[in-house]
């Protein structure tokens, strides 16, 4: 691909994708520098919630968490979080899209095995819209695939699953995943230097496939374990280059999908939190549009947890208070307040500012 | 006299030109090249293999030091009688069909090739066919396979069906491994061993087919 050729198809791609809940309520406008974080990944095993052991993923777990994650305010949207190991491979991709849109109106996103398992995808997703036409309108599914693998080689299979969403205008996240020190430089930059190469070639196939369709600059740079090479998604750096994805994608004016929020910890412990903390909130402040792996993840995406999601329901929810920042104003300096009060009281019984503590102005 | 333990440290610590020279006064000095070999390189390898499993030393210097060792090897063929050389067992690895994971494939791969044994990677995306096609070539006597996704494991099953249909089962042990791949699964499809990293499943191939 020359260079020529890559600058020209990489200017059609929309800047601006919306990707919309079955809930109008739950869409979301990835433009610009607006973050949103969901669940994210295809976990085999899950903390069973009555036991505490670790057991493989059902269909039935894949339809509760979808529900869990509906429920859980912080959580933007819905990436398959597990795989329905009880069901055989075959029935995965319908089924695993009906489980999660029956469970959740929020945005619902997977990848699938092969081309006529999207276009099964398709076929039912548009019967809830009630058309093609309105489905492609209000796209309320998208597609990951992961056409590259690192180092800079095309999947055939994902590459062709990856046209088929194209063709049907259905959003498609572009997932390269380059493993520092395994599958990509050990630094960071060379990382990031190889994942965008990688994407500008994802993302002219695309776009000579069908002009205008649209997709997510999908960077998830990786980190190996070098005592074991071993995936390490907990690792702070990880947190730093996925912060540093949105900038790559925001250069050549495409929303951008990553990965943050990830644990090596395989039980929700303080490993865990401070892991996910460090890592979610730094691609967050890096103004990442849609930020998967954020939810429930343990074990370096191969389990999850039901209390895992609540948990990170919390920590997403610190992540998009930062964001807010701080009001300056004159009501939030808020000196009336301290004069009236004056030296050595207190401020326990004066009164919130506005409203009841429940929504204070902080 | 050689002194084997000089040629283990000198490994450890990653001297490559330091191994070479050892290697070379040893032959110079008459001794036989197996016990160059097997007391000096490879005793000096499973050092290196459980200060890995340990996690006291990076793989990439576990490699490193899998690397200066073949170059020792190399020094030794020409001396190495045939038994030296073909008596370790002889192994096909591969990812199966469908799947494209390589990353444990090719560590387990490499921790096999530095523990002595003759290794065939072929890859990944191997179907049932290819495998008992490259058992036949290479005379292989463990079959390894890898697999890191829940659709694919299944090819593991269909694999060693094929291998059983070829007539091959009864001259070749099988291993088995990849994140979802449990000891359970691997009893249930008939394996002979599964190990969940590479430092044990080199381990483990030497014990049945070294
Ligand atoms: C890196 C990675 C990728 C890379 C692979 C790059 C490469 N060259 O291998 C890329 C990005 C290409 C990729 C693609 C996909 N991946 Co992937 N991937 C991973 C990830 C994050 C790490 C795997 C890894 O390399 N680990 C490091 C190595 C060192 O560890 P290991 O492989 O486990 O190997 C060790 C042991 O298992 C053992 N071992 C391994 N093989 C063998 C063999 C024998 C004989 C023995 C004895 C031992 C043994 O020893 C090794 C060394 O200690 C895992 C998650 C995870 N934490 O495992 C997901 C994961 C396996 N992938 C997953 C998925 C879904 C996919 C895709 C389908 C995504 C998509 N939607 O398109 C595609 C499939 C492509 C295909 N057809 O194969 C899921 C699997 C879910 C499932 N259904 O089972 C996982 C679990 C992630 C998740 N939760 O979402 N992936």
């Amino acid at each position: 691909m020359s260079q020529e050729l890559i600058i020209e198809q990489v200017a059609k791609t929309p800047e601006k994708v919306v990707l919309c809940g079955q809930d109008e309520k739950n869409d979301l406008n990835l433009t610009e520098n607006r973050v949103h974080l969901g669940t994210g990944g295809a976990a085999i095993k899950i903390l069973d919630p009555d036991t505490g052991e670790v057991r493989s993923t059902t269909l039935k777990d894949l339809y509760n968490v979808s529900r869990l994650a509906d429920q859980l305010e912080n959580i933007h949207f819905l990436v398959r979080p597990c795989i329905p190991t009880d069901i055989d491979e075959k029935d995965y991709d319908i089924n695993m899209f009906y489980a999660c849109l029956s469970g959740s109106s929020k945005h619902v996103m997977a990848g699938v095995n092969d081309e006529k398992g999207l276009q099964n995808v398709i076929e039912m997703a548009s019967m809830i819209a009630g058309s093609i036409d309105k489905l492609q309108k209000r796209p309320f599914i998208s597609v990951i695939t992961s056409f590259a693998i690192s180092p800079l080689k095309l999947c055939t299979q994902s590459t062709h699953i990856m046209q088929e969403a194209n063709r049907n205008f259905i959003p498609v996240a572009l997932s390269s995943a380059p493993m520092a020190g395994s599958t990509s430089p050990l630094t960071m930059a060379g990382t990031l230097a190889q994942l965008h190469a990688e994407q500008l070639a994802g993302i002219t196939i695309c776009q000579l496939t069908n002009p205008g369709a649209p997709l997510l600059y999908g960077g998830i740079p990786g980190m190996a374990n070098l005592k074991t090479m071993g995936y390490s998604g907990g690792a702070v750096e990880c947190g730093m280059m996925n912060a540093a994805i949105h900038q790559l994608s925001n250069h050549i004016n495409v929303p951008n999908y990553n990965s943050s929020g990830l644990t090596d910890s395989k039980i929700p412990d303080a490993q865990a939190g401070y892991e996910k903390a460090f890592t979610a909130l730094l691609a967050a402040m890096g103004g990442s549009n849609y930020i998967h792996h954020s939810a429930g993840m343990l074990e370096s995406m191969l389990t999850i947890a039901h209390e895992q999601f609540v948990i990170d329901d919390e920590i997403i929810g610190n992540c998009c208070k930062v964001l807010k920042g701080m009001e300056c104003d004159a009501e939030h300096l808020a000196l009336e307040v301290i004069d009236s009060v004056g030296p050595g009281g207190n401020f326990m019984v004066s009164p919130p500012h506005h409203g009841t503590y429940e929504n204070r102005i902080l | 006299m050689t002194d084997f333990n000089k040629i283990q440290e000198t490994l450890v610590n990653l001297d490559a030109e330091g191994v070479i020279q050892l290697v070379n006064d040893a032959v110079k000095e008459g001794t036989p090249a197996s016990d160059i070999l097997n007391k000096g390189l490879i005793a000096g390898m499973d050092i290196v293999g459980e200060k890995m499993e340990n996690e006291d030393m990076f793989i990439p210097e576990v490699l490193m030091a899998a690397q200066t060792m073949s170059q020792g090897v190399e020094i030794l063929k020409p001396l190495l009688g045939e038994d030296d050389t073909s008596a370790k067992g002889s192994v096909i690895i591969g990812t199966v069909k469908g799947d494209l994971h390589d990353i444990g494939k090719n560590l387990v791969a490499m921790m096999m090739e530095s523990a002595g044994l003759t290794v065939h990677n072929l890859g990944v995306d191997i179907a049932p066919e290819e495998f008992v096609k490259q058992i036949k070539e290479k005379n292989a006597n463990l079959l390894c396979m890898s697999a890191l996704l829940t659709t694919t494991m299944p090819m593991m099953k269909q694999t060693i069906d094929a291998v059983v249909e070829s007539g091959l089962r009864d001259q070749i042990k099988i291993m088995v491994g990849g994140a979802p791949v449990t000891q359970g699964f691997a009893d249930d499809i008939g394996a002979d061993a599964m190990a969940p990293d590479a430092g044990s499943a080199a381990k483990k191939a030497k014990a049945i087919a070294g």
